[in-house]
């Protein structure tokens, strides 16, 4: 078996010869300090030093109310954020892909321009449009005859709220990847489903989404890892509050280790959040994944 | 005679190697000092085309101590505030973290519980330290460790926009300027007059979650008689009848509408803005607002005219308490080399001298820490009237030296926005925050 493993090794030698420098940059910025955090998750670390806990950081985030207002509303969040992400990115790549080459362009560059945009810059703009007093959403809601609102500043308007603004910056790749499955999509399938009398509706749910289910998963799972993740539209706009209503798992941990300075603590965090992250995914895949019939 | 001549050489050349390790000797050895600073200072009084970014400052002063030895480097690195904690720490536990950080007590303090810190006793001469008012120097001292160089402290105060009493007719509800006191009543009557629904919200707050700008709300609640800690600070003392009575207070106001919407998640920034737009009519500050509403008039940001006021927080009848002050200090981090630590020594009297600490003072409205220093803002009298304030009424206990000061205030934010919010009564809010609050300072 080892000898069959190095002859397969040997085989592929050039293809592990070119992984090699991605692969050691994955290693160590990603794999390493994955192992180091994990490690660190079985400490107490904190600016004094390293004292050997065992489990004792798990056993603490069972009762710790936080962690559990973090964990709530990050699941919230991922609720309402990816399926308004997938059925609008989809909507939008259904109605660029039929306009000239020319004007798809412009609407991906206008789409995915958040993505590549500096976070912080996106954030001073949203307090503008949110602000209460002054900021560009109240005074159009006011046109409409609606009291001003807080946006931010109220717990049962702030996760929405954030929740619209990582929908908006987010939405780019996911328009990109669904106008280019539409366009992988073979016309004999729409000609054939033509000549057999099918609407435009019975098309689109016949031929085109089951068609376009590989990419609508790589959505899924990418966006759901993407947003359990959620950090910075917390930390510029709201910094988990008011009343710990936008509290996210990810602003948790930066809260824990660099404001508590309970480094441990906050790996055990992480920990919990990468088993939760990928048992999602894992699931995600194994129920929606399976292979579409031709 | 050729034995002899060769001799002769050789001492001579043994004679040149020596003198020239000699000279190599008397020279200093080269050595580098990373300097970290908060942004405080930009757009300083005649130096504005040279300071416009932060850092600015810190590099002029760092050249000129560079020119003075040219054997020393001085590597400055400025940070955002909301950088100041999280760059500093992570630095810390990659066991790189600067030489010489300026940053507040509240931060200082708390990298000196850990172990962290040079003790200044050992490192600066008696002479210097002698120049030095005493009071700075006990705060500052923990453990018996002088854990960094107290530099400015701000007070904090109240400021409003005078204008907007004027415009409604009401100036005299605003407090005699030579005694800015005034009660909660007549603060209350103040704010009544000038509240207009949906155009101007007369008193701006915020809470934010990690506890910066805490003083501001923490004034209130000693306005009632309330207290934060208790007298050896091993638990809070802000659950009392006064401190309910207090969060009570403060959710009135915001349910009339004399706070301003969205306090709870609003910046600092954000607040001076709604202030320069007439949203807002007074808010928690220090002196040093008087230079930012100049450095947001050359900016444009000024949409209404202001003239700046100031007076002490509120409070009950017959409640005494003192202002809130803050200091700023430089710290150093523990050093391995003793020749590297006199040069940080020396650095540190460069910086925080007499001369610089007037700068400071003139730049930011504090006030400095030094007896010598020959004070440019004794005669403003917004200055000399918050000094008075200072000396008759004394400062307020913040509890910066607590090991657990950053917990303890992150945790209070969060229970004063929920009763803002309605979401719990005041007394459930103090509550909840009594219970976090000791357990935490119960912890090792």
């Amino acid at each position: 078996m080892v000898k069959g493993f190095f002859r397969r090794v040997y085989k592929g030698r050039w293809g592990y010869f070119f992984i090699l420098p991605a692969y050691f940059f994955f290693a160590w910025f990603t794999l390493i300090p994955l192992y180091e955090g994990l490690k660190l998750s079985f400490y107490r670390s904190t600016l004094r030093g390293l004292t050997y806990v065992g489990l004792d950081n798990f056993r603490r985030l069972l009762s710790d109310e936080a962690f559990h207002y973090a964990l709530r509303n990050t699941v919230i969040f991922v609720l309402i954020v990816v399926p308004l992400v997938l059925a609008i990115s989809l909507m939008l790549a259904l109605a660029i892909f039929p306009m000239s080459k020319r004007w798809q362009s412009v609407y991906r560059f206008a789409f995915y321009l958040p993505a590549v945009a500096s976070s912080v810059v996106l954030s001073m703009v949203w307090l503008w449009i949110y602000n209460p007093t002054y900021g560009l959403l109240n005074y159009l809601t006011g046109l409409i005859g609606i009291e001003p609102i807080a946006w931010l500043g109220t717990v049962e308007w702030a996760l929405p709220a954030l929740a619209l603004v990582v929908v908006t910056w987010t939405i780019g790749q996911p328009v990109i990847l669904f106008i280019a499955a539409l366009g992988a999509i073979p016309n004999d399938y729409f000609e054939a489903a033509k000549i057999d009398g099918a609407t435009g509706w019975q098309t689109f749910w016949k031929v085109t989404l089951p068609l376009l289910r590989p990419t609508a998963l790589f959505v899924l799972i990418t966006q759901t890892i993407g947003v359990f993740q959620v950090f910075v539209v917390v930390l510029l706009l709201t910094r988990g509050g008011p009343a710990h209503s936008t509290q996210t798992i990810v602003y948790r941990i930066y809260e824990t280790a660099f404001q508590f300075f309970d480094f441990g603590y906050a790996a055990a965090m992480s920990g919990v959040l990468l088993v939760l992250v990928g048992l999602i995914a894992v699931l995600q895949y194994r129920f929606l994944g399976r292979e579409v019939e031709y | 005679m050729r034995k002899r001549s060769l001799l002769l050489v050789a001492i001579l050349l043994v004679g040149v190697v020596l003198g020239a390790a000699y000279a190599a000797m008397a020279q200093e050895r080269p050595v580098t000092i990373r300097y970290w600073a908060d942004p405080r200072f930009v757009s300083m009084i005649g130096m504005e085309d040279i300071t416009k970014e932060p850092g600015d400052y810190e590099r002029l002063q760092a050249q000129r101590f560079m020119e003075m030895y040219p054997h020393v480097t001085v590597e400055v690195q400025s940070l955002a505030w909301e950088d100041l904690q999280p760059k500093v720490v992570a630095a810390i536990m990659a066991g790189n973290p600067p030489d010489v950080l300026k940053d507040y007590l509240g931060r200082t303090a708390q990298y000196a519980h850990a172990g962290l810190l040079e003790d200044l006793y050992q490192i600066l001469p008696p002479e210097v330290l002698a120049d030095y008012n005493p009071s700075f120097l006990d705060l500052y001292t923990i453990n018996g460790e002088l854990h960094a160089l107290p530099s400015h402290a701000w007070a904090a105060v109240m400021a409003g926009n005078r204008r907007v009493w004027e415009a409604k007719g009401v100036a005299h509800l605003l407090p005699d300027p030579d005694n800015p006191r005034w009660t909660i009543d007549e603060f209350t009557e103040a704010l009544r007059a000038v509240a207009e629904p949906g155009a101007l919200w007369p008193l701006g707050m915020y809470f934010s979650p990690d506890g910066q700008g805490d003083y501001h709300y923490l004034a209130f609640f000693w306005g009632f008689g309330a207290n934060l800690y208790n007298d050896d600070f091993s638990a809070v003392a802000l659950n009392s009848p006064e401190g309910v009575r207090a969060l009570e207070y403060l959710v009135e106001l915001a349910r009339e509408g004399l706070i301003q919407p969205g306090s709870t998640t609003a910046s600092a920034a954000e607040l001076e803005n709604m202030m320069w737009r007439g949203h807002v009519a007074i808010q928690g500050a220090t002196l040093g607002i008087w230079n930012t509403l100049e450095v947001a008039r050359q900016d444009g940001r000024v949409l209404t005219d202001v003239e700046l006021f100031w007076a002490q927080h509120p409070h009950v009848p017959g409640v005494d308490r003192g202002l809130a002050v803050g200091p700023t200090g430089f710290a150093v981090f523990k050093q391995t080399d003793d020749y590297k630590r006199y040069w940080i020594g020396k650095f540190l009297e460069f910086i925080d001298s007499p001369e610089y600490q007037r700068e400071y003072v003139l730049n930011s409205g504090q006030f400095p820490t030094r007896l010598s220093v020959d004070n440019p803002l004794v005669n403003d009298p917004h200055y000399a009237g918050v000094n008075r304030m200072l000396q008759e009424l004394g400062a307020e206990d913040l509890g910066l030296t607590s090991p657990k000061y950053n917990e303890v205030r992150a945790l209070l934010a969060p229970q004063l926005q929920a009763a803002i919010l309605g979401q719990k009564t005041p007394a459930q809010a103090l509550a909840d925050f009594e219970r976090e609050a000791n357990r935490v300072l119960q912890q090792p």
